[in-house]
């Protein structure tokens, strides 16, 4: 377990190496992949507990699990199933799995960073949120980066090529949206084609 | 002379012709109107009514229009009947002033344009096709200018039956195709060889199909004579019916659209009486009658004339007579507030509701007030100024009598087909007139007069004077909230005031010295405000379960406080258990449940369509049973008050096709309910009462005080107040949540109110983001000694005069006004910002007065 940590650690300070010794050296664990995505829900979950009143617009609003689980849960699942896809075309040696845990290791530094800036908050005053500001984007910032780095060492590609897999990885991940809405809709529309067909039958008979 | 006897004969065979014209015409209508409908058509002006009967000419009387005659008359009034025109008019025995029906100076109207000759119809029906197009008629031109009616002479009044439509014979009473052997045997035998002729001219034979067709036929003469000959051969309906349908033509060609419809007025008492008997109505069984406008101008008030229109919208309003303003829209609202069984989908302003269903007119010294008294909860009360339609300011009511409703199938918002109620109402429509002069030719005086008509109609009695006015206090017990568990949300209930802190609010009362508590206590039970089906009481053990709840009725008890639980019967959350659907739940015209949705401010529209944002209404044919099963359990715990959430303001229909249930009959099992509560509970609170509700009732809650303020109101009046005051105990709205608490207050002073509190025990954050925040200011804490010494300062003023009828109001200065009591005591509430001076008596700047003593004039 601690050394799982220790690796997740490592990967976020040395990515490179990091990425190359999960898939090849076999060191990565979907176990702990999983087990950061869950720290990460965690970490919004106490954002939303901790997080000062300064930095906290809906403080007082009941928090709901579910809504939280949907934010961290539903883009990581896309991510993986668009990248997947595109990957598969596009030659990439990475497995479905290699996908998933590079995904979650590239995570961490999330946690490693909100975490204690969501303590911080209750003693900075607002003059001081461009620091707050400013370290939230440096998470966002080195998780992607890990992002791009783990795409790039577990599909072997060139950067550039890793660079036109992420943007197309994004414009599929639209286009699954997309396609899931427009599944919704055409199901509605049948529902109320079906409602209507019941009323006539009801009412005219 | 020659020249002389020339044009003397000519004159001579002009006026014979003429007599033989006239004579054969009537004859003819006489004729052909018995043969349709079995004498009830029939009479041109001049004959049908033996002249030697009630009738009697009157032509000693000048105050009359010409042309009019006696029909009857008692100690009080006179009544008279024009036959010609069949306008209608009684006179006040006591002053001489006559009212009509129709306006006598109708022909000289500038404004009305071409429908002028609306200004001589007695009522206005709409009906309906199968398609839901509406038709207008009425009855001046489509019977009266027919002569398509009769005169009856009655005890004490009289009687007209109209025929709306056309009765005469047309093209559509000849077939247009018969098979041959029909033909000849039915026509072509039984007519002379020219007739033969004639028959075969007009109607072609067909070799293949065996039959014969008509022919376009182009003159009237041809087809008058066509007529004559299908008649002679004894050709019937019948034949007609059976010829069309064997050829397979639809039947509506054919059907003759008219309606028979009768009005009685009749004198009894100090009362003009119209009635129109619904059962005795006849009409085409496609054409519902859907509306039917009653006497729209009766003592119409012209534009030049001095007065005012009153209307009961909210406490009441008053329409001074004149020219409307630009952009008013005639005043028209239901009687009763709106029926929720049919679905509306929007609803764009939040009004008051017409509580009592009267209306009245005054013009110069004299004054009319008319009460339904039958068919009130079918009705709909308008009002229009001149202007609108044409130089007269009337107010009238109007009837639903078939209920109609467009069902859309799927979301196109065109494709709508009407759906009708099934079974139709079978009551009557009956107006009751009075007629008020000098002193009492105003509101106070209407309202004094209905005020006699409930006493005489339900047996009500004044109240028992108490020391002190009843102070109101309603407290929320239990809400639903979305909480969290571990951040998973859930609805569940949550206690704002628990059945033990009521007595702690009780007793902090009870230390400021105020004796006359009347406690209602709302969501006790069935989880709470959104009270589910109440046939089993569950109380709550958020509250304070039954222990709590035995606490606070033997406490009360003790202290002598009245205890009124709130109960919902007419509506119910939808998450309910315990009831079948289908039998419970009342129907819309679409056949499914009908729901009381909430609306949303901003779009109008429905609230979505979620279970949270609309309750179940109760069929009222389901009332008796469910009122039975709650008295019973309720019985148990020995309180000897209840108050009604919804009875007393709402009405609700049902259109199941099975137990069809409409508006009147339901105000029919509300009215039982109520005595049966009444017999089996004791006391009775309820909201915001209605007519048929307040005279069971011992106390009435949130009381409108203000009127709709549409356009074409001018003022507000509390005629509502004047009716009720010292019958029942009554207060407005809740103080503390008004946006403006010091003017409510003033309020109460003017209209003899009462004044009520709506609290909760806990803070009043607890109802943020619920359904219930209109709540925001509510903790009992933050208002008990503005409480108190509101109340102290309203007791000081009413406590003497809360057993005596209100019996005068009026506006004597900007803002100011005067309430009178029996006993010659007067107050004087001035809203001003600064002191007035008001005849002659200084009042402080919002402030009021008490005058002792004369009438304070």
């Amino acid at each position: 377990m601690i050394k799982s940590i220790q690796f997740a650690l490592h990967i976020t300070t040395h990515p490179i190496d990091g990425f190359w010794d999960m898939k090849y050296e076999k060191r990565g664990r979907l176990k702990t992949a999983i087990f950061i995505i869950f720290l990460t829900f965690m970490t919004f979950i106490f954002e939303k507990l901790v997080t000062g009143f300064t930095f906290h617009p809906q403080y007082n609003q009941s928090l709901n699990v579910f809504f939280e689980l949907r934010k961290v849960l539903l883009p990581f699942i896309l991510f993986c199933l668009a990248n997947w896809s595109i990957t598969t075309l596009m030659d990439g040696e990475g497995k479905a799995k290699d996908i998933v845990m590079a995904a979650g290791y590239a995570l961490t530094p999330l946690i490693l960073i909100r975490v204690p800036l969501a303590i911080l908050t209750n003693f900075l005053t607002l003059k001081e949120a461009t620091y707050v500001n400013m370290l939230m984007a440096i998470a966002v910032f080195w998780a992607g980066f890990l992002l791009f780095i783990g795409m790039m060492t577990i599909h072997q590609y060139t950067v550039t090529k890793t660079v036109f897999t992420m943007l197309f990885t994004a414009v599929s991940m639209g286009i699954i949206i997309f396609i899931c809405m427009i599944f919704f809709s055409l199901i509605t529309e049948i529902i109320g084609f079906l409602y209507t067909i019941y009323n006539e039958f009801v009412i005219r008979l | 002379m020659k020249n002389k006897r020339i044009y003397t004969v000519f004159i001579l065979i002009f006026i014979i012709t003429c007599t033989i014209t006239t004579s054969t015409f009537t004859e003819q209508v006489q004729g052909e109107g018995g043969h349709l409908n079995a004498g009830t058509v029939s009479t041109t002006a001049t004959d049908g009514v033996d002249a030697g009967s009630v009738m009697e000419a009157v032509a000693a009387n000048e105050n009359v229009q010409p042309g009019m005659e006696l029909a009857a008359e008692n100690d009080f009034l006179e009544l008279f009947i024009d036959k010609t025109t069949t306008v209608a008019a009684v006179k006040d025995k006591k002053s001489g002033k006559i009212w009509y029906t129709n306006p006598p100076a109708w022909e000289d109207d500038t404004m009305a344009g071409s429908s002028k000759s609306k200004l001589m119809t007695q009522f206005t029906i709409t009906y309906a096709n199968n398609n839901g197009a509406i038709t207008v008629i009425d009855n001046y031109e489509q019977s009266i200018l027919k002569g398509q009616y009769v005169i009856e002479p009655l005890k004490n009044g009289v009687k007209v039956v109209y025929t709306l439509g056309n009765v005469k014979k047309g093209i559509e009473d000849i077939p247009k195709k018969l098979s041959n052997e029909r033909f000849k045997s039915k026509l072509l035998d039984r007519v002379d060889g020219n007739e033969q002729k004639e028959l075969k001219r007009r109607f072609s034979y067909i070799k293949e199909e065996n039959t014969w067709v008509r022919r376009e036929i182009n003159t009237p003469q041809a087809v008058e004579k066509l007529i004559q000959i299908v008649d002679k051969a004894g050709y019937t309906k019948d034949d007609l019916i059976k010829d069309t349908l064997d050829n397979g033509i639809p039947l509506e060609g054919i059907e003759k659209k008219f309606f028979v419809i009768p009005i009685e007025y009749t004198l009894d008492q100090e009362h003009l009486v119209a009635r129109i008997p619904v059962s005795e109505i006849k009409y085409p069984k496609e054409y519902p009658i859907v509306k039917m406008d009653v006497l729209e101008l009766f003592g119409a008030g012209h534009h030049e004339q001095s007065g005012y229109i009153f209307v009961p919208d909210g406490s009441g309003a008053v329409i001074h007579l004149g020219l409307a303003d630009k952009g008013a829209n005639r005043f028209n609202a239901p009687v009763y507030g709106e029926d929720r069984t049919m679905f509306s989908g929007e609803k764009r302003n939040e009004n008051e509701n017409i509580l009592l269903p009267v209306y009245g007119m005054k013009q110069g010294d004299q004054a009319w007030f008319a009460i339904i008294e039958e068919g009130d909860a079918l009705a709909s009360i308008q009002a229009y100024k001149a202007g609108m339609q044409n130089s007269y300011n009337s107010v009238f009511s109007t009837f639903d009598l078939t209920k109609m409703e467009f069902i859309t199938l799927g979301n196109t918002m065109n494709s709508g087909y009407p759906a009708f109620q099934k079974k139709l109402y079978n009551g009557d429509i009956q107006l009751r007139y009075t007629f008020l002069r000098g002193d009492e030719a105003n509101y106070s005086g209407m309202a004094r007069c209905y005020q006699n008509y409930l006493i005489e109609k339900y047996k009500m009695n004044m109240q028992k004077l108490q020391q002190d006015i009843p102070f109101f206090v309603e407290t929320i017990g239990a809400i639903k909230k979305v909480k969290s568990f571990m951040g998973i949300r859930y609805k569940g209930l949550d206690a704002l005031t628990t059945y033990e802190e009521n007595i702690e609010i009780l007793q902090e009362l009870q230390k400021a010295d105020i004796h006359n508590i009347q406690l209602k206590v709302s969501g006790w039970f069935n989880e709470g405000m959104n009270q589910k089906f109440p046939t089993d009481i569950k109380l709550e053990k958020v509250l304070g379960g039954s222990k709590g709840f035995n606490q606070l009725v033997k406490y009360a008890k003790d202290a002598n406080i009245g205890l009124y639980p709130d109960v919902s019967f007419l509506t119910f959350d939808s998450h309910a258990s315990g009831f079948t659907r289908r039998r419970y739940v009342a129907e819309t015209l679409e056949g499914k449940a009908a729901k009381e949705y909430k609306y949303n401010a901003a779009t109008f529209g429905v609230d979505g369509r979620k279970d949270e944002y609309f309750r179940f209404i109760l069929s009222p044919s389901q009332l008796p049973y469910v009122v039975h099963s709650f008295t019973n359990q309720y019985k148990k715990y020995n309180v000897n008050g209840i108050s009604l959430r919804d009875i007393g303001d709402r009405i609700y229909s049902d259109f199941n096709e099975k137990k069809t249930v409409d508006r009147q009959d339901a105000l029919k099992t509300v009215e039982e309910q109520l005595n049966k509560i009444k017999t089996d509970i004791g006391s009775i609170l309820v909201n915001k009462g209605n007519a048929a509700t307040v005279p069971y009732a011992d106390f009435v809650l949130n009381v409108p005080q203000e009127h709709s303020w549409y356009m074409i109101e001018d003022e507000r009046v509390p005629f509502y107040q004047m009716v009720f005051h010292g019958f029942v105990g009554y207060a407005g709205s809740p103080i503390n949540l008004s946006s403006d608490h010091k003017k409510d207050f003033l309020r109460a002073i003017e209209v003899g109110s009462s004044i009520y509190f709506q609290w909760i025990y806990d803070d009043a954050s607890a109802t943020k983001a619920t359904d219930f925040d209109y709540m925001y200011s509510s903790n009992y804490k933050g208002w008990l000694d503005a409480a108190i010494a509101y109340y102290q300062k309203a007791n000081a003023v009413l406590r003497e005069v809360q057993n005596q009828k209100m019996v005068g109001h009026s506006k004597i200065g900007d803002d100011v006004y005067k309430t009178d009591y029996e006993k010659g005591i007067s107050v004087i509430v001035n809203y001003n910002k600064e002191p007035v001076t008001a005849n002659g008596i200084y009042v402080e700047a919002e402030g009021y007065k008490i005058v002792r003593g004369g009438n304070g004039e």
